[in-house]
């Protein structure tokens, strides 16, 4: 029985980024990439229009205000899980961004290697963080789904 | 011009060639450009690159980028600002494409390095960071392409065609804001009003005088001052004068 591919926003202000992400996701057959987007208002606009299955956003995209986008987007869209990529932000910030309701976290750098597995598992709704990652932010306390557990 | 009886075979896009032919005219494809640009005629030669970006994922993106112009050609990737130095003075490339945010420090102060080092080696920096007062640093470090990583897949093709000529290149909503600049936005993070507080002071007025002048108490001016003092560590009255002349602040 074929599956319908996995539809997904791509958002990540630096182009070149964005163009390795592209296509990466590209040679994945059930991955779709229905929209790239390089600015958080793009983000916003295009969600809301390809209702996608996973958006893959970039976490320092716009100073921070990437977190706000994660929990508006959780309310305004809840079918779509977020998949964070994440540079050099920091534990504390990309704390906030699962507490703020991402469901993945990949470092930018493992994404050859993880981002398609993290994009298929945010579709059936588990986590997936860079192993890096979880060590700094302690994610093993945010199994399987974050908000409530997390105290902070 | 009804003389001149073209044969069927010859196809519509062929037409000006043809026509050309006729008229014992010389075309020089692109030679307008030639002229305009400074580019080599014939263009058939290679712009040789060095790209550095700490993040393999994004280097993979920029020679994807670059190696999508047929003239270009990515000789070696470096991934911090030492080994960019190292790879341009062993390759001495005609563009090294630079990420600025680098770990281990801005890449800018390798620059002069690199330029000393490597003098025919132009310089193209990526930066995230879209204010004018960064670009002026930057240039002034001797840079010649200043590029948002935002905008890279439209502005970085053409910033490295324009280095490997000579010539500068900065994103047109920063190269104005640079042009308009001073004083919004100095390079040392002050604010609108501090930058009214120091010219006044600069300009010989006592803080009684500047609150006077700008309807708000002594103590806020005060205040402004020591501001304006931490954020440019100057402490004399002389020096906070030296930075206003040196950033055009005395003149309107």
């Amino acid at each position: 029985m074929p599956v319908d591919p996995i539809r997904v926003v791509l958002a990540d202000n630096h182009a070149a980024m964005r163009r390795s992400l592209r296509l990466l996701l590209d040679g994945e057959a059930d991955v779709h990439v229905v929209a790239e987007v390089g600015d958080l208002a793009a983000v916003m606009r295009e969600v809301h229009q390809h209702q996608p299955r996973v958006l893959v956003l970039d976490l320092g995209m716009c100073n921070g205000s990437s977190i706000e986008v994660i929990g508006r987007l959780r309310r305004e869209v809840p079918g779509a899980e977020i998949v964070v990529l994440t540079m050099e932000e920091g534990p504390a910030f990309e704390r906030r961004a699962i507490d703020a309701g991402a469901i993945g976290l990949v470092l930018k750098d493992r994404a050859p290697g993880e981002l398609a597995a993290a994009i298929r598992g945010a579709a059936h709704g588990e986590r997936h963080v860079s192993a890096d990652v979880s060590a700094d932010v302690g994610a093993n306390r945010y199994s399987p789904r974050p908000s409530a557990v997390v105290g902070g | 011009m009804g003389w001149l009886r073209v044969p069927l075979r010859v196809s519509p896009l062929a037409l000006p060639t043809y026509v050309a032919t006729l008229m014992s005219v010389t075309v020089s494809p692109g030679r307008a450009a030639d002229a305009d640009q400074g580019v080599v005629a014939g263009a058939a030669i290679t712009i040789r690159i060095v790209i550095a970006d700490d993040h393999a994922i994004v280097r993979r993106g920029l020679r994807m980028l670059l190696d999508g112009e047929p003239d270009f050609e990515v000789v070696a990737e470096a991934d911090n600002a030492e080994a960019a130095r190292r790879y341009v003075h062993g390759h001495h490339p005609d563009v090294l494409v630079l990420d600025i945010n680098m770990p281990g420090g801005s890449s800018l102060d390798t620059v002069p390095t690199i330029r000393a080092e490597s003098p025919d080696t132009q310089i193209v920096v990526l930066t995230m960071q879209d204010e004018a007062a960064y670009a002026r640093q930057a240039m002034r470090a001797g840079v010649l392409g200043y590029v948002l990583k935002e905008a890279a897949d439209e502005e970085l093709v053409e910033a490295v065609r324009r280095a490997a000529r000579g010539q500068s290149y900065l994103n047109p909503k920063l190269g104005a804001r640079v042009a308009a600049e001073p004083p919004p936005g100095l390079p040392d993070g002050l604010s609108k009003r501090e930058v009214e507080v120091l010219r006044m002071i600069a300009l010989g007025h006592t803080n009684t005088e500047v609150a006077a002048e700008l309807y708000v108490s002594v103590r806020t001016v005060e205040a402004h001052r020591a501001h304006i003092q931490q954020k440019l560590m100057l402490g004399s009255r002389a020096e906070l004068v030296r930075y206003a002349l040196d950033h055009g602040l005395m003149e309107t």
